[in-house]
């Protein structure tokens, strides 16, 4: 209803202007002139066609131009301007009508005359020559009015990956839209390049309306320039407008590009102009056709994770292709300045998502935040740039001061294979600074003292002039731990010990002689042998047969004095001493009493056998007697 | 042959003896050389020197002295206090280390000492002496004590000054015994460090990626409690705080 009311109220201004017009104004009728240029006059089939028409008097002009009957053309109405001026009295104004024509079929044309009435009469143009050609690749004319209109619901391009052609070829489509990407598999961060194509055959009449596919999961940048251009596909010209974008999958698995939709409004193939005064008419003229929504195809992607293996350390997920550099801002600082380490890192990939290169250890330096900025730069078909990492230094030491090889390792997609980069050692020479005056913060030390001194300054204590060349407490060995505790607890012991012995042989003379026997018996053997040395036979003889009778006695608990021989040789035999060693001592024994109450010469030979005997007989008697 | 052999222990003696007056002689020159830089107010030259020393090998508490000072006159007061902290350790008596380390402390930022007079006394008695020092006392007094039973036995069981004597002495060889146990746990086992960098950010993880929960002043004596590749933990026992600082901005007691 509300689109009826504005038709009729068109047609009454309408009708309104050409009543108008029939009255005579401050202009007469013969400067009213009319022309009509074609652009361009040879054209093929299916090819757009300019037609202005434009109308200029000295008169306040109001009339629309009325065209001839064109069947062999489709025929918009592409737009009207007007240019009205008052000067000096003078009424002049400039109408120009535009129309596009499209040619359905080859041939020579003559196109007007278009004439249009002013005051009753009529002003008409030359008519026009016009040539057109047949479609250069298999050309089929274009569907009956109506066609594209049919078609539109269907106008879905096919998604991607095939060439365009395929679209066309199938759905014979005036208008539709294509997403592409360059690759299907790719790794994480490794750039895919996303083409959005609008192919047309027919001319918008408004701006069209791009909303971009969802793409959750990448990171997005736009690639400029949109790019115009015009393309055949089945033997039909179309206008192609491409728009890229380069998608950089953040995740890894199965990711999804939605379709993207382009709206437009187009021509209402329809209606026909043919009546200007009739609905159809200023339908086409002034309506803003037919609103039409394409989309395209979800386009899915698998993307893998950048492989576990063989990861190198300083490996930050960065995936692409780049180089490295890194400097200092100066070669020279004192101790505390501020110094600028710059690592830059530049190649092609996902400038935005590079990672902070990881710093070897700066010895010497204090480290503070690092601060990044990147730089990108979109061309042909790649995004490449820089990514700027500065990291404040502050070196706290004297001296030439060495920032170690800094590495940067990064994931080839191309090559499939973790790659290193490297820059060599950086120096810095740091000179002394400003020595800080250290105050105390902590009022510990006292100003004056009690006995009148008064403190002008305080400072530390000077150096130590002597310093020994071996230090003062070297750490004392685990034995001699052990020993140290070990041995008073054994002396202890011993000396109780050695106190109950000493008691023991203090009371009890018996156990006091059967202790000492032995040496007592060494004793006189001794003596024994010293007297044989001197050929003194009757000394020698004694010293052995006290030898062989104290010993005998101490270890039998007996006197010395008391015991006698016989008593002795019983008491062995008692013990269980063999006769045989019994008899050897009976005949030691006379031996040495001979001897000694009967004096004569002795050889030394003998009393050193005589000597020998008695030893190797004490032996034997001392194991009988101990047992 | 046993001239010879006498000989030759002279002539081993001998060389030896000279070797240790070069060594000397070269150690005495480097100090010489450093104090002389210091005087002037080089003091990266006396460092140098200093540490020339201390990498041949010689490690005393003089030295670990002289480098608190050469450092805390180029301003590094969390250094200083290491080495002052290092020199004390190896002669916990000498009086100019303990005056300098004072005055040191003195110069960083803490937070008001709430510790009680009796612990205190303790702390300070704790520290007097090392753990060596203090074994090699138990030691002595061990020896006395044993040495008291012998003198007691000896008496058999008569002598009353050798009993109170020996008793005595046990109690204190006990006390002595327990102390140095306590002091050798505790130098094994708890580890102190010095910052050494300005405002050292503790962070609440070992990692860059870890948030800064605080700063320590530099010369901060704080406690080491782990170690995670390139950080380490560090306690403020007196405000209650845990953090990770990196490796290079404490200087741990060696």
């Amino acid at each position: 209803m509300r689109h009826l009311f504005w038709e009729s109220l068109l047609k009454i201004s309408i009708g309104l202007a050409v009543l108008l017009f029939n009255q005579p104004l401050l202009t007469s009728a013969q400067d009213i002139s009319i022309k009509a240029v074609v652009k361009p006059k040879q054209a093929s089939v299916g090819r757009h066609i300019q037609l202005v028409v434009a109308i200029e008097g000295k008169a306040n002009l109001r009339n629309v131009p009325q065209l001839p009957d064109l069947p062999d053309f489709q025929v918009y109405g592409g737009g009207r301007s007007s240019n009205f001026s008052f000067i000096n009295g003078q009424v002049s104004s400039t109408l120009q009508f535009t129309y596009v024509m499209v040619p359905k079929r080859a041939g020579q044309f003559t196109l007007g005359p278009i004439s249009i009435e002013y005051k009753g009469k009529t002003y008409s143009t030359q008519p026009i020559q016009m040539t057109v050609t047949g479609a250069a690749q298999g050309f089929t004319p274009p569907g009956r009015p109506g066609s594209v209109q049919r078609s539109q619901p269907q106008a879905r391009s096919r998604p991607q990956a095939g060439p365009p052609g395929d679209a066309a070829q199938k759905e014979n489509k005036a208008i539709f839209v294509t997403t592409t990407v360059d690759r299907r598999s790719v790794y994480v961060n490794e750039p895919v390049i996303l083409t959005f194509r609008w192919y047309s055959r027919i001319p918008a009449l408004s701006q069209p309306q791009y909303t971009a596919p969802d793409t959750s999961g990448f990171w997005a940048e736009d690639l400029p320039p949109q790019r115009e251009y015009m393309t055949h596909i089945e033997g039909r010209e179309y206008k192609v407008i491409e728009i890229r974008q380069v998608l950089f999958p953040t995740t890894s698995g199965k990711l999804t590009i939605g379709p993207a939709e382009l709206t437009v409004h187009i021509q209402d193939f329809q209606r026909k102009i043919r009546d200007p005064f009739s609905d159809s008419f200023f339908r086409n003229f002034f309506s803003t056709g037919q609103r039409v929504n394409l989309q395209s195809k979800p386009i899915t992607m698998q993307v893998q994770p950048v492989p576990a293996t063989k990861r190198p350390r300083d490996f930050t997920g960065t995936v692409g292709k780049w180089s490295l550099s890194a400097g200092l801002d100066r070669t020279e600082a004192k101790v505390g300045e501020a110094v600028t380490l710059e690592v830059r890192i530049f190649g092609q990939g996902n400038v935005k998502s590079v990672g902070k290169p990881r710093l070897p250890p700066l010895t010497g330096f204090k480290v503070y935040e690092t601060i990044s900025s990147s730089e990108v730069q979109k061309k042909a078909d790649t995004i490449q740039g820089v990514k700027i990492y500065r990291t404040l230094l502050r070196p706290e030491v004297t001296g030439t001061l060495s920032i170690p090889p800094i590495t940067y390792s990064y994931f080839n997609p191309r090559r499939k294979k973790f790659e290193q980069v490297k820059v060599p050692s950086l120096h810095l020479k740091v000179l002394p600074g400003e020595v800080p005056t250290l105050v105390p913060v902590v009022g510990a030390l006292p100003q004056t003292t009690g006995a009148g001194v008064k403190i002008i300054a305080q400072d530390i204590r000077y150096l130590k002039t002597e310093i020994p060349l071996h230090p003062e407490a070297p750490p004392l060995p685990p034995l001699f731990w052990i020993a140290g505790f070990l041995f008073p607890p054994l002396g202890l012991l011993g000396f109780r010990a050695w106190q109950k012995q000493r008691d023991r042989l203090a009371a009890d003379p018996r156990y006091a002689r059967k202790i000492t026997a032995g040496r007592s018996a060494q004793r006189a053997l001794k003596q024994a042998s010293s007297a044989r040395l001197r050929h003194d036979a009757k000394e020698f003889y004694a010293a052995l047969a006290q030898a062989l009778i104290g010993y005998l006695a101490d270890e039998m608990g007996a006197s010395r004095s008391g015991i006698t021989q016989r008593e002795i040789l019983w008491q062995l035999h008692k013990r269980g001493a063999k006769e045989q060693l019994i008899t050897e001592l009976s005949e030691l024994f006379d031996e040495t009493d001979f001897a000694r109450f009967a004096p004569s010469e002795r050889e030394s030979a003998a009393m050193a056998a005589d000597e020998q005997k008695a030893i190797e007989l004490l032996t034997q008697l001392g194991r009988i007697l101990s047992k | 042959m046993k001239r010879v052999f006498f000989l030759l222990i002279v002539i081993v003696n001998m060389t030896s003896w000279s070797r240790a007056q070069e060594v000397q002689g070269v150690f005495e020159q480097k100090a010489e050389e450093a104090r002389i830089a210091y005087d002037q107010g080089e003091y990266t030259q006396a460092l140098k020197k200093y540490l020339e020393l201390k990498k041949q090998g010689l490690e005393s508490s003089q030295l670990y002295y002289n480098l608190g000072n050469t450092e805390f006159k180029y301003g590094h007061i969390g250094k200083a206090i290491a080495y002052y902290r290092q020199a004390q350790k190896r002669a916990p008596g000498d009086a100019d280390i303990q005056y300098n380390l004072k005055y040191a402390r003195s110069m960083v930022p803490r937070p008001e000492d709430k510790t009680g007079v009796l612990t205190k006394l303790f702390q300070a008695l704790m520290q007097r002496f090392s753990g060596q020092t203090l074994a090699l006392l138990a030691l002595v007094t061990y020896i006395i004590f044993c040495s008291s039973i012998a003198m007691f036995i000896w008496q058999r069981g008569k002598g009353f000054f050798w009993r109170w004597t020996g008793s005595i002495i046990g109690v204190v060889f006990l006390l002595l015994a327990t102390w140095a146990c306590l002091r050798i746990v505790k130098e094994r086992n708890v580890r102190w460090g010095v910052i050494v960098v300005n405002q050292a950010e503790a962070r609440n993880g070992p990692g860059e990626e870890n948030q800064v929960g605080f700063t320590v002043p530099e010369g901060r004596e704080v406690l080491v409690l782990g170690y995670e590749k390139e950080w380490k933990a560090i306690g403020l026992a007196q405000e209650g705080y845990k953090g990770w600082v990196r490796s290079s901005e404490i200087w741990e007691d060696e």
